[in-house]
């Protein structure tokens, strides 16, 4: 045992030989798998830190046994380590966060701090203290939550739906209770698309929301519509790998009626006739994410439009409702009917402006009406 | 092909070397942790049980 305490804590000379020569050995067997025989990198990788870790436990144990690992060294005359208590405990405490890391799952761990954060970025926008925060605290807490949802999302951490859903009201009634700068609102808003994004994903992976997939809607020879589909007081989640539905001229549509629908991958292809989504009713609502909208008389406002193409179609907006565009470009796009009735306000203004300079680029813009 | 261009194969068999050598340093770093880990926390009992007995 003195021996392996010595190997890691003394002999560093020997040590890095050691790694030495197996990671050349590792290297030499990945290589000559990869390039001599062709094989998947995946499972070369696999097989190359397995050799690694069998020729470093091999030339550990064999110090161990004989007191060297190579030809023509002495063995040393063994001395004493003295380590302190505290040194045994912290290294007890590693040991087991290590053993427990393993056991428990990274993702999990992940996931209990992204919702330890998450729940007390809700529960301190609901404080006191956060209605006196300034401007650019406010931001910097936004900024704070939109990092979290990034890398959740972009990592796959098993984030729970709920802690999403319960920042983004935070969120909201934050926003609802102060009147913050444009540029706050804004950040706020697009952030409460994101948690509101990352919640039907984690929704629908943990299967609280069974997906639908497209071809069950248009089952008749694929995708085409060309009549109205209703959904009324449902709550559904369409999902498709990039499938489209073509909506013909005869009325091809969805209409929304006291519903809530979501389109994942799905694209729209129509004819300039009836607009691809029709929401009826106040508590209806949609989101369209990861989707390409074309050949489209399409209304913007009160759907939740997440990395969204718009090509060669007519947008519209009834100004002063709200709008809500994460990652959304228009390309080829008839601007001068966006404004409904006619009458160019301050939002569509903002809008159309905002189109124009990014010139086919995705633009965030988001607009929530102040309730009265 | 231009000077200073290189092609699309060799830029992949340099990712894979790349790979390679980044999977077999990050093992290496995490055996060395580990082993490292354990001798501390062996001795550090040793010595705490030995000076007690």
């Amino acid at each position: 045992m003195n021996r392996f305490i010595d190997f890691f804590l003394k002999e560093q000379q020997l040590r890095w030989k050691v790694y030495l020569a197996s990671c050349c050995i590792a290297f030499g067997y990945g290589f000559v798998n990869l390039y001599a025989f062709h094989r998947i990198e995946e499972r070369v990788s696999l097989e190359t830190v397995v050799l690694l870790f069998a020729l470093v436990a091999v030339f550990v144990a064999v110090y161990v046994a004989k007191g060297t690992v190579f030809f023509g060294e002495t063995e040393k005359p063994m001395r004493a380590i003295r380590l302190g208590w505290k040194l045994a405990v912290a290294g007890t405490a590693a040991l087991a966060l290590l053993t427990s890391t393993y056991l428990i799952g990274i993702s999990r761990i992940q996931a209990a701090i992204v919702d330890f954060r998450l729940k007390s970025f809700a529960a301190f926008l609901d404080t006191v203290q956060a209605a006196n925060l300034s401007d650019q605290q406010l931001r910097d807490r936004y900024k704070k939550i939109q990092s979290v949802v990034e890398v959740s999302s972009a990592n796959q951490i098993p984030v729970d739906p709920a802690l999403l859903q319960m920042t983004q009201t935070a969120i909201s009634s934050s926003l609802k209770k102060r009147s913050p700068s444009e540029q706050t609102k804004q950040l706020g808003w697009t952030t409460s698309i994101e948690l509101e994004s990352l919640a039907y994903t984690r929704k629908v992976q943990t299967g609280a929301i069974i997906p639908v997939p497209a071809r069950q809607i248009a089952n008749t020879g694929g995708y085409l519509i060309n009549s109205p589909v209703s959904i009324d007081n449902g709550s559904i989640y369409v999902q498709g790998e990039h499938s489209w539905f073509a909506l013909g001229p005869g009325g091809g549509q969805f209409v929304l009626n006291q519903s809530t629908v979501v389109f994942d991958k799905i694209d729209f292809l129509g004819f300039f006739s009836e607009p691809a989504i029709k929401l009826v009713g106040d508590r209806s609502n949609a989101l369209v994410r990861d989707s390409i909208m074309q050949n489209l008389v399409q209304p913007l406002d009160r759907i939740t439009w997440i990395d969204v193409s718009f090509a060669n179609s007519r947008p519209l907006y009834a100004e002063g409702a709200p709008l809500r565009l994460r990652n959304v470009s228009f390309k080829d796009c008839d601007l001068s009917h966006l404004s409904f009735p006619w009458v160019f306000g301050p939002v569509s203004s903002e809008l159309v402006k905002r189109i124009r300079e990014a010139n086919g680029q995705p633009i965030t813009f988001t607009y929530e009406p102040v309730s009265k | 092909m231009s000077t200073g261009e290189v092609s699309q194969a060799f830029l992949h068999s340099a990712g894979t070397i790349d790979g390679l050598w980044l999977v077999i340093a990050v093992g290496v770093i995490c055996l060395d942790s580990t082993g490292k880990l354990l001798a501390i926390t062996i001795s550090g009992w040793r010595e705490v049980l030995g000076e007690k007995s």
